[in-house]
């Protein structure tokens, strides 16, 4: 296997649920090594388009792979190397912590027992307790920790944050992520939780309706996004080539807008067409570009 | 494997709570013999009989229930996956899971009789049948079978989608295809052959259906709308191919021919060249098919089931009744010309069994006499022509009727096995009249009757009563020829042969109408009897030493000089049961081969020639 096959290619993959469409022809990339963030609100189709990935789940159309692998059909050999924390936590109820960790021990080649029962330790989770008796975000940890036992070269995490206490969040994303992304492993999260995403992702996509949108290094992205408040019509925007995401108009001059290829040139030519002696511009976070670009407003115009 | 084994290990771990639940059940026949109305019955039979109600249905109950969540529960509940996130195939899963759900439903059918056994053991060993081991595979046969079924059936219903109503119309036209496949043997009264087929397709079925969940897994994963519907692909594909191979087998069992025969039996027509041919069918059960086979041509006509069967005289033509399956009668009457004819559909139907068939030589008309009642039909016209009633008649085996003419019927029949009534119906007429009455001894039979139907003789098979030659219509006496032996023939030449045995050997004796011995040659072994006439004054006969199949000689006899002209040993002239001539008349003459067995198989020998060809 080359070292340049991406952990993740997603090809023009499409879910439909009768005649529901889920997922629209997705496709994304994501390089070895890298921490990719999937961004998109309810029902955009990230669980569909996760379960395909995982190859728990057949596509309509398109492929999934997994290190280069067809992953509906070598689903059980990649399993061995991919670390998964579901949306719901999936274990049947009456196992105990330590059933889960004796049991997933043995399907695994490259199991880490020590590792475990560790991460167990800082989370304070007992080893008798029963599965189905901890709370949401307990079972997110044991799952988190078992997931870390099998020593996966791609972690991927369906909401991981979903339940978990504000420390936990914390702790998942500084300590976890963050060390799995330094040693070189990579990730791939789904999340509606974008503040610390921010800081640890690499690359974003967005779904939504189904399709993605948007599917960038978080870098080039934060560039090129910028929010810019004016007293004229939004109509100037146009004239100066600048691409609005959202457009806001309040009064009869003023405007908010959120332009998608901001850059300092055009900004000028913009602000001497349109005469303006005022203009702020202010750079956005991720989940205020995420929500600029999934939010409800459509206004967008060139 | 090892994957296997995990998953049906953490499986067992889960399960084992049940294992104290049928330690429970193992002892409530304990506590139901402590109560005081259980003395009534005896406590160790309250003991044996509950505990083995509650050990059935303990089993049966757990092997629905585990049938139903074993993959069905994570399905609906999400957390498949739980399993399908991890390194292993949907084999392993399923099979991991069905292990340890079947250890837990035979460990536990363990308990349940094994404590009641030993709490009540000689009662256990004096109520339950010997073959109890039997009881307890069925049992568990059952069991796996419905683990099977409930696991099918649980997916198919948590998918909640419209799927369900195609799964219900599949499964009702399985059921009807299946009936429709097993109808032919069914209809054979093969019992033993539809069960095993019956057996085979459900034991096949469940195989189908206890593979069919790695299919399931593998397309439908954790899908739980795909997953009903990949299973639902799979197993009616599967169910196709039973009923292809179900329908493949059946072809091949009723496909028989008399070469099939394990162990041929045939006789004769009374004239032509067609055989009756019956016998077990190799392979085949219990299947007992029926044949009439062409001697010199090969081909034949195959009968699966009938029930009675008869030929006109000249045997060109032949009448059967069989079972009707799902029709508006139980029997139908059947007519076929034997030579290039193909299966008429008489019309002709009947709730009971017929007793006693007979067809005219133009096979246009069929009379049937069964119980005390008499129909002639018109077969071109499907008329019935005639519908009497017998004073006397029992229509029952021992009976024989023929057409005299198109117009005119003789019944002989034989009530309480003693009284002979002879009948004649005149079928223009629709009148009955008695022509002719006699008491018969006991062991007195008709054991011959002129080719013309004028004559006949009657003759105790224990060779006690004296025979006599009498009008066959009236049953007056034409001659008293005295205690001559027994199977009495009157030969072309007017004499009457018959075998009579002296000091332990059968011999062949000549007389004449008044019963005086003209010539007599002492046989061989220790019981002889009379075949034909083959030409004049040439008479085959057949003996046998007891207890020796092998002995079995035919032997052509020249009644004049008493040579024997050919013989055969190790064949005998056939006898088949089921089927007889209900025309009792003879050929005067009968020149073909004669038809004989032995343990090889059927062949013509030519009494004449001595000349033997095998035929089956």
């Amino acid at each position: 296997m080359n070292a340049d096959t991406p952990a993740i290619r997603i090809t023009d993959l499409t879910v439909r649920y009768g005649r529901k469409t889920a997922v629209d022809g997705a496709s994304l990339t994501v390089p070895r090594g890298s921490v990719y963030a999937l961004l998109g609100r309810n029902g955009a189709g990230k669980s569909s388009l996760v379960r395909c990935t995982l190859g728990q789940m057949k596509p309509t159309n398109g492929r999934a792979e997994i290190f280069g692998s067809d992953v509906w059909a070598q689903r059980a050999t990649l399993m061995d190397r991919v670390g998964v924390v579901s949306e719901e936590a999936d274990a049947p109820p009456e196992m105990t912590v330590h059933d889960i960790a004796t049991f997933s021990s043995q399907l695994y080649s490259r199991w880490n027992q020590s590792d475990v029962d560790a991460r167990l330790r800082r989370f304070g989770l007992d080893g008798r307790s029963r599965f189905g008796a901890l709370s949401k975000g307990q079972k997110k940890q044991v799952m988190l920790a078992m997931t870390l036992g099998m020593s996966p070269e791609l972690l991927i995490l369906d909401d991981p944050t979903l339940g978990l206490d504000v420390v936990a969040k914390k702790s998942l994303f500084e300590e976890v992520i963050s060390e799995l992304a330094d040693r070189g492993i990579t990730v791939f999260i789904t999340t509606h939780d974008l503040g610390p995403v921010e800081a640890i992702a690499d690359r974003v996509g967005v779904l939504k309706d189904g399709r993605i949108v948007l599917d960038e290094e978080v870098e080039t992205l934060k560039a090129r996004f910028r929010r810019i408040r004016f007293g004229t019509q939004p109509m100037a925007l146009a004239n100066a080539s600048l691409v609005a995401a959202t457009v806001r108009q309040w009064g009869s001059s003023g405007t908010e807008a959120v332009v998608t290829n901001y850059d300092d040139v055009a900004f000028e030519r913009f602000r001497s067409s349109a005469n303006l002696t005022t203009a702020d511009v202010t750079p956005m976070s991720l989940e205020e570009i995420f929500i600029a670009v999934a939010g409800e407003h459509e206004g967008a115009q060139s | 494997m090892t994957t296997l084994f995990s998953i049906a290990s953490r499986e067992l771990r889960e399960k084992k709570f049940v294992f104290g639940g049928a330690l429970i059940v193992a002892l409530l026949p304990l506590f139901a013999a402590l109560m005081p109305a259980s003395s009534r019955w005896g406590r160790p039979a309250v003991i044996t009989l509950l505990g083995s109600i509650l050990a059935t249905g303990f089993a049966l109950a757990l092997a629905t229930v585990l049938g139903s969540s074993t993959i069905g529960r994570d399905l609906t509940d999400n957390r498949l996956s739980f399993y399908f996130s991890k390194p292993l195939s949907p084999a392993a899963l399923w099979f991991g899971k069905a292990l340890a759900s079947l250890i837990t439903i035979f460990v536990c059918l363990g308990i349940t009789i094994a404590i009641p056994a030993t709490l009540a053991y000689t009662s256990a060993r004096e109520l339950l049948p010997e073959d109890v081991g039997a009881i307890v595979l069925f049992v568990s046969i059952g069991a796996v079978a419905l683990f099977a079924l409930s696991h099918t059936f649980s997916s198919m219903l948590r998918s909640r989608t419209a799927l369900i109503v195609v799964d219900v119309l599949l499964l009702v036209g399985t059921v009807y295809a299946l009936v429709l496949l097993l109808g032919p043997i069914l209809g054979a009264g093969a019992m033993k052959l539809t069960t095993r087929i019956a057996s085979g397709f459900a034991i096949a079925f469940v195989v189908l259906l206890l593979v069919a969940p790695v299919w399931q897994l593998s397309r439908g994963r954790t899908d739980r709308r795909r997953s009903h519907f990949e299973l639902s692909k799979f197993v009616w594909a599967g169910v196709v191919a039973l009923l292809l191979v179900t329908g493949a087998v059946v072809f091949w069992a009723v496909n028989v021919s008399p070469n099939d025969l394990a162990q041929p039996y045939a006789s004769a027509l009374s004239a032509g060249d067609w055989l009756a041919v019956s016998g077990d069918a190799k392979n085949r059960a219990d299947l007992r098919p029926f044949f009439f086979a062409n001697r010199n041509s090969g081909q034949f006509v195959r009968l699966l089931n009938p029930m009675v069967v008869n030929a006109s005289r000249n045997g060109r033509f032949v009448a059967w009744s069989e079972a009707e399956l799902g029709r508006k009668a139980a029997f139908s009457v059947k007519v076929r010309e034997l030579d290039g004819g193909r299966t008429i559909d008489t019309g002709v139907y009947a709730n009971t069994a017929l007793s006693v068939l007979g067809l005219s030589d133009d096979g246009s008309r069929l009379a049937i006499f069964n119980r005390d009642s008499l129909t002639v039909h018109d077969l071109q016209r499907r008329a019935l022509l005639a519908s009497v009633r017998l004073p006397l008649g029992s229509g029952g085996y021992n009976d024989h009727l023929y057409f005299v003419t198109p117009d005119l019927i003789r019944i002989f029949d034989l009530e309480r096995g003693n009284q002979l009534t002879v009948y004649e119906l005149d079928v223009p007429r629709r009148a009955v009249t008695v022509t002719g009455k006699k008491e018969l001894a006991p062991g007195v039979h008709v054991s011959w009757m002129s080719e013309d139907g004028s004559r006949l003789m009657l003759s105790d098979w224990r060779s006690r009563s004296g025979t006599i030659l009498a009008d066959a219509r009236t049953l007056q006496t034409i001659a008293d020829l005295g205690v001559i032996g027994i199977d009495a023939h009157v030969l072309s030449d007017g004499t009457v042969a018959a075998i009579k045995r002296e000091a332990g050997t059968p011999h062949l004796r000549v007389v004449n109408l008044r019963g005086e011995v003209l010539r007599d040659y002492a046989l061989s072994g220790d019981g002889a009897y009379i075949d034909a006439e083959v030409a004049p004054g040439k008479l085959v006969v057949a003996w046998a030493k007891r207890g020796d199949k092998r002995s079995w000689t035919m032997q052509t006899v020249d009644v004049a000089s008493g040579k024997t002209i050919h013989s055969i040993t190790g064949l005998h002239p056939t006898n088949l049961l089921g089927f007889r001539g209900t025309d009792p008349r003879m050929p005067a003459i009968d020149a073909r081969p004669r038809v004989a067995e032995s343990a090889d198989g059927v062949f013509t020998w030519n009494a004449l020639t001595g000349e033997k060809k095998k035929l089956f």
